[in-house]
């Protein structure tokens, strides 16, 4: 019978019940704090948002920030909340004070929803507000005001305090692991020269804003010194390294815009455009561009985003009806570009190096890669390797694009139950055999020479940039053994070292697999961890009770395999360091041996993992 | 550098190198604790001592085929077999422990093996006395 439908069934949720009800909404993923984009850092962030805004609004050049396993205390000394305000600013839908400021058009979060949502999903929240020796305190529950107090005298210096435990019952067993804030509280530090944030005790701040971020992020490898210049809401900072592709970190209003947009699209046209003004050549802009790292941030009225997750720019001009955004970036990076470039001559010669460079390498494997095109076009109508998906994420008009995917399982144990377990228009499978070649130190032409790279490039059509990735999630699925984990390092060292930005947008991912099958006669359970497995087999009780361990994906019977991969798929994603630790990362355990290395494995044996099997 | 690493994921957090260490230490670990590395009381990696025990088990004096032994050694040996029937081969090489019959290949002319249905194989003499201390063949009869 089909669900009845009247007056009654039509609901209205009092605010704090709808953020508690779908919390991805408000900050995305829920996550118990092992991985970094988990909504526990979220919350925190929301509410370090707000502290930012007062420093803006030129009040606090100090925020204290202290984060332990499961609580956060953040103060600013900004003006503090008004007094008889206190309690609508954190518990009412819609208010807040940055609707009709004028200086306030120019952030990211206008809606008067972040502290709200952190609120409801805390199971206790406490917001204290100081102006001029009077202080306010209120504590709340869940996003239920519990207990106010009276205004009351105060020693403390003006400003605002939220201290908040996230809620357990949303967050199952987090803890907050006060590095991962590391990366955003730098951010913050970079994006507001003059701000200090303080966080358990460790101090962030920079003079030099974007320059300073950059210089953090490479080491000796670059080839000249960091390029750096500004302007009113407008700041640029590059250099050229020995990695591949193009890097960049874009901000937008101080927001993070991992997935750049316009105003990243226009900053590499500008480069391109100075250096070609500038050495009156007709340059290819590849050759200009690669190896480059870069960073912009820019402040604009009302920003458009193309993303909920505000990630991707989409902004073409710089406020409503403003002049046109690109042609603004444009001519700025490149007019201050070519300046720069006849300023520094030595810079200059190093720069044009770095280019004749690139060309050189590019026309030495355009041979290798005709051949190996050729190779791939065959492939392309047949890709041995690959079982294609009907639907690819270059085909934006179909509703399916954003869930295309690929599987990259290792050798022919898991591709046939993947085949058949697939969705057919959005889910494909590459397979590999054996494991892949460690390109750790090897220059792009191997991507070319060997074939299995060769097929796999083409399969994701990304030989030329992220433009044309046919998938929107690459996942590694190999089986949970040490194998497996080798075929992951390797595969992972491939596309950290050629096609980065791949793990930069987050395109990457690792399929978890199950650990144990638990069953009876009756039922079957599957576990992906030795918790769930002890949970999974008392609840099933003794009798006729089997407990199998998974040694590779080729157990799992296709019929099975659908649950996997389906709806409730655990996948993890992989992250690129916050610094320019990859290059040293990847040299420690993909490069040659070195005593460090085989003391670090002396040392840390797991004789577990070999009991396992 | 211990040190730090085992603060890893709380102070010095860099989550791809938590994957990275992980998966390395796991392979690691099982690569030199159970795949490569000869044992130092018996001079065997894993794969060989589990093929010596299964040509032990199937000792009754004649020849075995290869492709046998590989299969029963699979019970023992969680991998595929042809990583088995290539240690095998290369034992039986050396003509030291193993008795080989048919064409088991030539280390110094580079030809492989034939294909294991083709070629046998059992413990020979020394390896018994040697590596079992077999009281049952002929030469300890008169111990008995």
């Amino acid at each position: 019978m089909a669900a009845k439908y009247n007056e009654d069934s039509i609901k209205s949720l009092d605010w704090h019940e709808h953020i508690r009800l779908r919390p991805g909404m408000y900050i995305g993923k829920l996550g118990d704090g092992q991985s970094p984009d988990d909504g526990i850092y979220v919350l925190a962030k929301e509410i370090i948002d707000n502290s930012i805004d007062e420093y803006v609004m030129g009040a606090g050049k100090k925020i204290e920030i202290e984060i332990e396993d499961r609580s956060v205390r953040i103060r600013d000394y900004g003006r503090g909340i008004p007094l008889g305000k206190v309690v609508d600013c954190v518990s009412k839908i819609n208010t807040g004070g940055k609707y009709d400021s004028e200086a306030f058009q120019k952030s990211v979060g206008l809606n008067g929803v972040g502290t709200k949502a952190v609120n409801a999903l805390s199971e206790s929240f406490i917001v204290q507000s100081f102006r001029d020796g009077r202080c306010k305190k209120a504590e709340f529950c869940r996003g239920i005001l519990v207990k106010e107090y009276k205004e009351a005298a105060t020693s403390e210096k003006n400003g605002t305090e939220i201290v908040f435990n996230p809620d357990s019952e949303i967050f199952k067993n987090f803890r907050y692991l006060p590095a991962y804030m590391d990366e955003k509280i730098w951010n913050y530090a970079y994006l507001n020269t003059g701000l200090t944030l303080i966080m358990n005790g460790k101090s962030f701040s920079s003079t030099n804003g974007l320059l300073d971020l950059l210089q953090k992020r490479v080491d000796e490898s670059i080839r000249y010194d960091v390029i750096h210049f500004n302007d009113k809401d407008i700041e640029v900072a590059f250099t050229h390294g020995n990695q591949y592709g193009e890097h960049y970190y874009s901000f937008v209003n101080g927001q993070h815009t991992t997935q750049g947009g316009t105003h990243q699209a226009a900053f590499r046209e500008g480069i391109v455009k100075g250096a070609r003004d500038h050495f009156k050549k007709d340059l290819d802009p590849a050759d200009i561009r690669n190896c480059i790292i870069g960073a912009i941030s820019i402040r604009i009225q009302e920003p458009v985003f193309e993303s909920q997750t505000k990630t991707k720019l989409g902004s073409t001009s710089t406020a409503p009806n403003g002049p046109a955004l690109r042609s603004w970036i444009v001519d700025f990076v490149s007019k201050e570009f070519d300046n720069y470039l006849f300023k520094n001559p030595d810079t200059e010669k190093k720069l044009l190096d770095r280019i004749t460079q690139n060309e050189r390498e590019r026309k030495e494997i355009a041979g290798i890669k005709k051949l190996a095109n050729e190779r791939a076009k065959k492939a392309n109508l047949h890709n041995k390797k690959l079982r294609d998906c009907k639907v690819h994420l270059t085909e934006v008009k179909s509703p399916l694009h954003q869930e295309t995917m690929i599987f990259i399982t290792e050798g022919d144990s898991a591709s046939g139950s993947i085949t058949k377990a697939r969705n057919v228009q959005t889910q494909a499978v590459f397979s590999l055999r054996g494991k892949p070649l460690n390109s750790f130190g090897q220059t792009k032409k191997v991507v070319y020479e060997n074939e299995e790279f060769n097929l796999l490039q083409h399969a994701l059509d990304i030989e030329n940039g992220l433009e044309n990735l046919r998938y929107n999630k690459v996942i590694i699925a190999t089986d949970a053994d040490v194998d497996g984990m080798h075929i992951r390092l390797l595969l992972m060292t491939f596309f950290l070292q050629f096609f980065p930005e791949l793990v930069e947008q987050k395109h990457l991912y690792i399929l978890q697999t199950p650990l144990f099958r638990v069953r009876n006669k009756k039922e079957t359970i599957y576990c992906y961890d030795e918790d769930e497995r002890n949970k999974a087999s008392s609840s099933l009780g003794k009798d006729g009770l089997e407990i199998t361990r998974f040694k590779g994906l080729g157990e799992i019977s296709p019929s099975e395999f659908g649950q996997f991969i389906g709806e409730d798929m655990r996948l993890e994603s992989v992250m690129m360091p916050p610094d320019a630790s990859l290059g040293k990362m990847l040299e420690y355990y993909m490069g040659k041996n070195s005593p460090t290395r085989q003391d670090h494995i002396v040392t840390n044996l797991r004789a577990e993992a070999v009991e396992e099997l | 550098m211990s040190e730090e690493r085992k603060t890893l994921g709380l102070s010095n957090a860099n989550y791809l190198e938590k994957l990275y260490d992980g998966w390395f230490l796991d392979y690691a670990s099982y690569v030199i604790l159970d795949r490569a590395v000869p044992y130092f009381e018996d001079g065997l990696k894993p794969v060989q001592r589990r093929i010596l025990h299964t040509l032990f088990d199937m000792h009754d004096g004649r020849y075995h085929k290869v492709a046998n032994i590989v299969g029963r050694t699979m019970q023992l040996h969680p991998h595929g077999d042809a990583s088995i029937g290539d240690a095998l081969v290369t034992m039986g090489q050396k003509d030291l422990l193993i008795d080989p019959q048919g064409n088991w290949g030539n280390p110094f002319t580079g030809d492989s093996a034939a294909a294991p249905r083709y070629i046998e194989g059992r413990l020979t003499q020394f390896a018994l006395e040697v590596l079992f201390f077999y009281l049952h063949c002929d030469h300890f009869q008169h111990l008995q």
